[in-house]
């Protein structure tokens, strides 16, 4: 009875936890499109990012990339709408606004592979999902029968045969997902592309604000990435990836 | 007031190819019409022997007021090899400054000069004789004669300080690129002469003189009470570094030769007779250069610096025809600086094509408005669906104000019809124009009025670490369901393994009853516990359903030695007893069967062990 009571109240308490974020969350960011409607567009900043620590939301990154634009900080803003078309990429906003910026700062958009392509019609999230179930689901399909002594009926083929084919499909959106997740954008002004990792390397090249990169790999306070104007050192404090790890 | 006070009387001289002089483009001269030019012009007199000459100007100043030491050479700049410092009595002090060189008539023909000036200063009175010294020029050294200056400190008036050009600037706080007003002066001498200033030359790093500013005019200005004729020349200077700028000038006195145009104002009396080909200097004049606060730099900013407003943009017509061009027409307006706007490069946008835009030209402010310039971009619909121009995001920064400010051109609304007759290729290039209507948005989208989709972190699932422990879940309960399935279709192999299995819990179940009627002296139920343990521990061997096996069964079960000896006798007896108890009229004693609880228990372990 007790250990019951126990579950009870910790489930309890979860409950009201993730309530109370929530509700903090919503708080910053209400306070955040106040101040942005009054033209405070740090002090919006400032409270979209409050309400993004306690509650990761599409419309938050959203509205916090336009007080960053606002605020002259266009390249966290392109971060802030990646990272909302990441979470969701049915809310046209962020995908308007981020064109409108690049078009605005003259920046190509990194060539996406096809894997990378089809990973972003649907949330990062749901393709995981969809190839676990997909997965389980054939192989619940061919076996239980089998162990339950259930003749296997036409449909029990379709379906696994068609969980099968979707696992299959959503084999190449999870490994774009996965990728994505090396894509950064460059935030510092005059961001140099080094030939080697050190604070005193050759330039070979220079990045602007806005500009897309990816994730090669990473020595030390470097990471070596591909551009579109080639490869080499970055330093990390130059760069902001879509996905944080 | 006297008439002759207020004539504004503008001269414009065409003395020589001025910068800002219209130019006409002439022919292309053929080669013997070049000849002809060449011979045309007066000769340089390269021949004559170097000469050198040494003087203070003034040659007499109180102490502490500067005079300039100018030493000229008959050679041309760079071929003298000017001393940095020239050795002169202890209290008075020599510091190279200027030099320049110039073209001066001697004769018919034309020779160079070049001057060095050393800024002069000494502490006290005196007599101050620099001796003569040598200078190599052309690789051959040249004496360059004695001179002195005389220092008193009480000097007859009137007196002329030393001659210099000075420099008058319209900011000393400006931001990078922020063009400002310069003008060098030089005023007349005690005698009203005044006299132009020929290769004037801005000194000073981190700069742009724009040589197409150039003003020159003849005011007289208000110097120490008195109305001085003064010769001046405005250009416009851009800083294109920050910090600290120091600005100086440098140029030859000329006389009445102006090169280029020049306005007179007032009544001034020019100096007649050739020139005095004297190099003047300013003393420099210093430029706080703050850079711009690129943090905050709005989108489409194209280095425009100034206050600057726009009228809204103009179209052609609003009725436009799909595949038809049509001009955007962008006037701003500003005070300075206009002709250094660049337009802003067109986005990109859905179902247009822009052109970047072309200057339209300064045109000049009438009465109170300020000067415009325009930009004209052409813009062609390529799709009947597009309702407005897109916006093309402008910006520019504004000195007075110390930030950027938004100078966007918005969006024009405009009707387009389709036209039937469209091309292929103009159809495929709508095609490849048509892309999601998110992207067709021209400008930034509204806040969010919600938080709208959440999620506990951007870290994809599979990145995360309880993501593989979920995704083992369903592989142990496969594995469960396949190891369950494996051991029932080797028991269905088996039965006698089940059988037996299932006899053992039997005989367990049974033994318990068996002590349980021993302890409380049932003897019925002591004989009925064993036959039913005997038939249990025996019917896995046949197989058999447990209750039909009769005592030869139980028997059979038992080896030949068993059955003949002790535990043979004691399963007939447990049997005979049981058949008594069961089918004769009148039960026996069998009290004493439930001493043979050790014996039954021997014979069932014994039989347990052959299952």
């Amino acid at each position: 009875m007790n250990f019951q009571l126990t579950n009870y109240l910790a489930l309890i308490l979860v409950l009201l936890g993730v309530h109370d974020c929530r509700a903090a969350g919503e708080v910053h960011f209400r306070e955040g499109v106040a101040a942005y409607e009054a033209g405070w567009y740090e002090l919006a900043a400032q409270a979209f990012r409050r309400s993004l620590s306690e509650q990761m939301a599409a419309g938050t990154l959203l509205n916090l990339g336009l007080a960053d634009w606002r605020s002259g900080r266009t390249g966290e803003a392109m971060v802030a709408w990646e990272q909302s078309a990441w979470l969701n990429p049915f809310n046209p906003d962020a995908r308007g606004n981020l064109y409108y910026a690049r078009e605005t700062l003259q920046i190509n958009p990194l060539d996406l592979t096809w894997c990378e392509q089809s990973s972003t019609w649907l949330p990062a999230g749901c393709w995981t999902w969809i190839t676990g179930g997909s997965l389980w689901l054939a192989v619940a399909l061919v076996t239980l029968p089998g162990f339950f002594r259930v003749r296997k009926r036409a449909w029990h083929q379709t379906l696994a045969a068609l969980a099968a084919g979707i696992f299959l499909l959503s084999l190449p959106p999870n490994l774009g997902v996965f990728t994505r997740t090396g894509i950064g954008i460059i935030t510092e002004k005059g961001t140099s592309l080094r030939l080697t990792p050190t604070a005193s390397a050759e330039t070979v090249g220079s990045l602007s604000v806005g500009e897309c990169i990816r994730r090669l790999r990473s020595r030390g306070d470097y990471y070596f990435v591909h551009t579109q104007s080639g490869n080499g050192w970055v330093g990390r404090r130059q760069v902001k990836f879509i996905c944080p790890k | 007031m006297r008439a002759n006070h207020f004539i504004l009387l503008t001269l414009v001289l065409a003395a020589g190819p001025g910068p800002a002089a219209p130019a006409q483009t002439p022919p292309n001269p053929t080669p013997d019409q070049l000849i002809q030019i060449m011979r045309s012009q007066p000769a340089v007199d390269v021949a004559a022997p170097v000469t050198a000459t040494a003087a203070f100007d003034p040659p007499l100043v109180r102490p502490g007021e500067k005079s300039i030491l100018r030493v000229t050479f008959g050679a041309t700049e760079v071929s003298v090899s000017a001393p940095e410092k020239i050795s002169a009595p202890a209290p008075l002090k020599l510091q190279r400054s200027v030099s320049g060189q110039s073209m001066q008539p001697t004769g018919g023909a034309m020779r160079i000069f070049s001057t060095f000036n050393y800024d002069a200063r000494a502490t006290r009175p005196g007599l101050f004789v620099v001796p003569e010294f040598r200078v190599e020029v052309y690789g051959k050294p040249v004496v360059v004669p004695a001179t002195q200056l005389e220092v008193k400190a009480a000097l007859p008036e009137p007196h002329e300080p030393v001659r210099q050009l000075s420099v008058e600037t319209s900011a000393t706080n400006v931001f990078v690129g922020e063009t400002f007003n310069v003008s060098v002066r030089l005023a007349a001498t005690s005698a009203n002469g005044v006299e132009g200033v020929s290769q004037l030359q801005i000194n000073g790093d981190g700069f742009i003189v724009d040589k197409n500013a150039v003003r020159q005019s003849i005011q007289s200005l208000e110097t120490n009470g008195r109305k001085v004729p003064t010769f001046i020349y405005e250009t416009s200077l851009t800083p294109i570094s920050a910090g600290p700028l120091a600005l100086s000038a440098q140029g030859f006195t000329a006389g009445m030769q102006f090169s280029g145009p020049i306005t007179l104002t007032g009544q001034v009396s020019i100096s007649g007779g050739p020139p005095k080909y004297l190099l003047l200097e300013a003393d420099p004049v210093t430029i706080n250069v703050q850079p711009l606060p690129t943090e905050k730099e709005l989108p489409g900013f194209t280095g425009a610096i100034g206050s600057y407003s726009s009228d809204p943009p103009m179209l052609t017509t609003n009725r436009l025809t799909v595949g038809e061009p049509v001009t955007l027409t962008v006037i701003i307006h500003g005070q300075k600086n206009l002709n250094r706007i660049n337009p802003p490069l067109p986005p990109r946008a859905p179902g247009w094509q822009i052109f970047p835009a072309v200057r339209g030209g300064i045109i000049a402010g009438v009465g109170t408005n300020h000067p415009n310039a325009s930009f004209k971009y052409t813009l062609i619909p390529l799709s009947a669906a597009a309702h407005a121009t897109p916006a093309i995001p402008f910006s520019c920064f504004d000195p007075e104000q110390g930030r950027f400010v938004d100078l966007t051109i918005p969006p024009v609304p405009v009707t387009v019809i389709a036209d039937s007759t469209i091309t292929n290729a103009e159809g495929e290039v709508m095609q490849s124009d048509n892309i999601s209507g998110a992207e067709k948005a021209t400008g930034l989208s509204r806040l969010a009025k919600t938080p709208g989709h959440t999620a506990g972190s951007l870290v994809p699932l599979q990145l995360r670490a309880w993501f593989p422990l979920v995704q083992l879940l369903p592989v142990f309960g496969f594995c469960g369901l396949w190891f369950w399935d494996r051991r029932r279709r080797f028991f269905e192999q088996h039965p006698d393994i089940v059988r037996r299995r299932q006899a053992r819990r039997a005989l367990r179940r049974a033994l318990r009853s068996l002590e349980q009627s021993a302890i409380t002296g049932d003897t019925a139920g002591f004989i009925c516990s064993t036959i039913n343990a005997l038939q249990i521990v025996s019917a896995p061997h046949y197989p058999a359903e447990p209750r039909a096996l009769v005592c030869s069964d139980v028997l059979e079960i038992l080896s030949p030695t068993e059955r003949k000896g002790k535990p043979g006798e004691t399963v007939r007896r447990f049997f005979a007893a049981a058949d008594a108890a069961a089918f004769a009229s009148g039960a026996g004693t069998t009290s004493e069967l439930l001493a043979e609880k050790s014996a039954v228990k021997e014979i069932l372990a014994a039989l347990e062990a052959r299952l």
